[in-house]
């Protein structure tokens, strides 16, 4: 992460073009992620059956008056268009990444976010077509055993027909082939298993949003000038507990993140003490998901750079909205619960389903919840830039004055 | 990436197959049950009913087959904007696939999701007793029950309504007629694998009877719906009066309201051990009958509350006219008894009287 470090300024071609296409996908992904929140509360996913075509139509030709005359074809079809565009710029900015980023880490940012579009496009569109699959199995069972059998057998036939003449009499050869092609089996026979339930890949698809979201979060820093300008880090002897604390912190809300795409794409038969699982282990971590940002924000309050502690109490301020949407959702889904009705305040409310207030504070709760990991992502990697022990730092000067004498060196 | 692949894992957990209707063995040890009961049962009622995904509406019960086929089976849209499965789309998390009241969300809320099997409903413009018209079903579905989880469903279309309502319906008697078949499976233990004549009895003697009762009250509403006289326009002197005259009779020994709701109408009665039909039978006499009875149902024991007035949250709807529906006929499937009176036998309190009370009601609520 800290292979910036190692150049000198004037090794690093400009990657302000990718810094701006870097801004221009996170733009249209936050939008996105509110756009799928939309859908999956609307339960509008099923509103268009096909796909990649829209009701036999191209993506982009879908004609204009048929997308905006029903609410939820507009919504997933318009989910769609956003995420072509997603798609589009994902790619645009892979490629200036690959050529003109001299950093390994950032080409292959590039490379990972251009796999991770389309993995997510894919869940997507399985997510819809997912029940022909599932009918194409129930009505052949050995189904997926033939389609994992044939990539299996494919991968086989390709590394002997690529591989060279003597290498093909080796051993070794072999038990890698043997071993590629069983883990072609593998991955065929989970993904075929997994496209038969809908619900898993709506729950992949919805976990998977956020991770992409907080990684064009992550390639913003990366290539910004402040991150590539190398300043002094500021030396504190608690810079290591912080850094330590704020990539725990990224990973809880992560983790919060599943728990609640979870909670929303409950199976309806799933036995009730699931939901309760769900329910309790979501409150859990977000209790104590608050607590280490409270802690953060206070632990690099005094002393840090701006860059760190406005990031840390931007997120405090996001998690509390958080906090307060998290209690609206529930409020507007289910009712007031009854502890609060009969021991605080006899409020009384009815929930409407899809109704204004329910719509927005879910929506808003996914929305915010993607931010709040996009935050806490770049406090992590600022407190790793702009934070260093004492010690380490010196360390680390040394380093970076070898490497770049190496480099100068071998040219 | 850990994170990632933590959540790959977690998410696998709670898969779900193509869902079917699940086997109602409400109150049996599942351990004396063999499985070629369970079987049987299973078969039988798919013969009579399909699964989830492809009902059978047998025509004799004067079910909707249009309707119920876009209610049933999974969510789907068409590009006209209609929308299929609108049962598994709305409402299945909490009431079950089987309209058992045990979705996944039911123990998050209290009360319980109706438990549509018993072919109870609560709040019904008809006598005790006596089915809902699906009229009432409708009523419930736009306005939901306040401060319960039963949400509102107003944006929904007459189409998808309707839909909903006729499903409900088809699940009920479907339900009461997989009761009467478990009991002559289990209880007194028919041959199996059942003969074509015991299963053509069990259709007629409790789908077509819970079909029927369904009908009564849309065919002769005369008999079985209330409707309440107009209440009568007070002067501010006759309204006060009115009140009062409400207080001593919601205070009466005959009536017992003060019983279960408390004196001051809080819901705080003495009569405070209350439960409904759908958990009473989890309650046995010992606490030691009580624990074995808990593992024979899906869902614990839920205790009901007599309502607190105070609350003004009415569930069965805070017009006037609802009350008076309420006082008059009950509330079916629960402890709160029907004071009007009944087919042939005058009730507690008369139609004036019930007026009274109902105005001291909501004197209570702070609506009045
Ligand atoms: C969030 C959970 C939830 C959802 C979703 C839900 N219900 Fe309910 N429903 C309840 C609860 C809880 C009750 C019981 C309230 C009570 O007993 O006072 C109930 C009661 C009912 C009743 C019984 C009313 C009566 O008079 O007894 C009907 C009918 C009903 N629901 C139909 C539906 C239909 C149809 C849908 C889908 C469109 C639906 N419900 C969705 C929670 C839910
Ligand atoms: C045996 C106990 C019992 C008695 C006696 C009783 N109630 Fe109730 N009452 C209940 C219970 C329990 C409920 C709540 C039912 C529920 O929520 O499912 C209730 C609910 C009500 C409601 C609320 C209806 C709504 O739509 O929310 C009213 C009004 C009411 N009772 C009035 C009365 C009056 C008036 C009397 C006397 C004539 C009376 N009750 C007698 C137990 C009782």
């Amino acid at each position: 992460m800290n292979s910036g470090r190692d150049l000198p300024i004037s090794a690093l071609p400009s990657s302000r073009a990718a810094h701006r296409a870097a801004w221009v996908l996170a733009c249209a992904v936050f939008p996105l992620i509110w756009m799928g929140g939309l859908v999956t509360t609307y339960s509008a996913g099923m509103a268009v059956p096909d796909w990649p075509s829209t009701y036999g139509y191209n993506l982009f030709l879908y004609p204009l008056a048929s997308w905006l005359e029903v609410w939820d074809v507009f919504l997933e079809h318009g989910h769609r268009l956003l995420g072509a565009a997603v798609g589009l710029s994902t790619i645009w900015l892979a490629i200036l990444l690959w050529r003109r980023d001299s950093r390994r880490l950032l080409r292959w940012l590039g490379v990972i976010a251009l796999g991770g579009v389309c993995l997510q496009g894919t869940l997507g569109g399985l997510r819809v077509t997912g029940s022909s699959i599932r009918q194409m199995t129930i009505a052949w069972t050995p189904a997926p055993l033939f389609l994992s059998a044939s990539a299996g057998l494919f991968a086989l036939a390709a590394q002997v027909v690529l591989g060279g003449g003597a290498e093909r009499r080796s051993l070794v050869f072999w038990a890698r082939s043997a071993a590629v092609s069983a883990a072609f089996f593998a991955l065929a026979w989970f993904g075929v298993d997994m496209a038969r339930d809908q619900l898993f890949l709506a729950k992949m698809h919805g976990s998977t949003a956020p991770a992409f979201f907080a990684l064009a979060a992550c390639i913003i820093t990366l290539t910004s000038p402040g991150w590539i300008a190398r300043g002094p880090a500021q030396q504190s002897a608690s810079a290591g507990r912080v850094q330590c604390l704020a990539v725990v912190v990224t990973g809880m809300i992560y983790l919060q993140i599943v728990l609640g795409v979870n909670l929303r794409h409950i199976a309806p038969d799933a036995a009730p003490w699931w939901f309760l699982v769900w329910v309790w282990s979501h409150l859990i971590v977000a209790g104590a998901a608050a607590v280490l940002i409270v802690w953060q924000w206070l632990a690099v309050r005094r002393w840090a750079p701006p860059a760190v502690t406005r990031r840390s109490l931007l997120l405090a301020g996001l998690f509390l909205l958080q906090l307060v949407l998290g209690a609206t959702t529930w409020v507007t889904n289910y009712g007031w619960p009854l502890w609060f009705t009969t021991l605080i305040l006899p409020v009384q409310y009815t929930v409407v389903a899809e109704g204004l207030w329910q719509v927005l504070s879910t929506t808003a709760h996914v929305g915010v919840g993607s931010l709040c990991l996009v935050v806490a992502a770049s406090t992590a990697l600022w407190s790793r830039r702009l934070l260093a022990l004492p010690a380490t730092a010196a360390a680390d000067a040394r380093k970076t004055d070898a490497g770049q004498a190496r480099r100068k060196q071998r040219r | 990436m850990v994170f990632f692949s933590a959540a790959l894992v977690v998410s696998g957990c709670g898969q779900s197959e193509s869902p079917g209707f699940r086997i109602n063995l409400d109150g049996y040890d599942p351990a004396k049950v063999s499985q070629a009961q369970r079987e049987a049962i299973g078969e039988a009622m798919e013969e009579f009913f399909g699964t989830p995904d492809v009902p059978r509406v047998p025509q004799e019960l004067g079910l909707d087959a249009e309707r119920i086929a876009v209610a049933a089976g999974p969510v789907e849209g068409r590009a006209d904007g209609a929308q299929h499965g609108v049962y598994r789309q709305h409402c299945a998390v909490c009431h079950g696939i089987s309209g058992d009241g045990a979705g996944a969300l039911a123990t998050t809320v209290d009360p319980y999701p109706r438990d549509f099997r018993l072919g109870v409903f609560k709040y019904t413009t008809t006598r005790a007793g006596a089915k809902p018209l699906r009229s009432d079903l409708r009523r419930i579905l736009l306005r939901g029950i306040p401060s319960t989880g039963m949400p509102s469903y107003a944006q929904l279309t007459d189409r998808e309504l309707a839909a909903l309502v006729e499903y409900v319906v088809y699940l009920s008697i479907r339900g009461e007629t997989e009761r009467y078949l478990v009991q002559r499976v289990i209880d007194e233990g028919e041959y199996l694998p059942l003969g074509a004549d015991v299963k053509e009895e069990v259709f007629d003697e409790a789908a077509v009877w819970a079909a029927e009762s369904w009908a009564a009250p849309e065919q002769n509403p005369e008999d079985t719906v209330v409707v309440p006289p107009p209440r009568p326009e007070y002067t501010p002197p006759q309204r006060a009066a009115s009140i009062e005259r409400g207080k001593q009779l919601y205070a009466s020994k005959n009536s017992q309201c003060v019983q279960c709701h408390g004196p001051k109408g809080d819901g705080d009665g003495e009569n405070d051990l209350l439960y409904d039909d759908w958990n009473k039978p989890k309650i046995g006499v010992t606490p030691e009958e009580t624990a074995r009875l808990a593992r024979l149902y899906r869902l614990p024991a839920q205790k009901l509350r007599a309502r607190n007035f105070r609350e003004g949250a009415f569930r069965g709807g805070g017009n006037p006219e609802d009350l008076y529906l309420r006082v008059y006929a009950g509330i079916k499937g629960t402890p709160m008894p029907a004071a009007g009176p009944q087919a042939g036998a005058g009730g507690v309190l008369t139609p004036e009287e019930i007026w009274d009370v109902v105005n001291y009601v909501l004197s209570l609520s702070g609506r009045y």
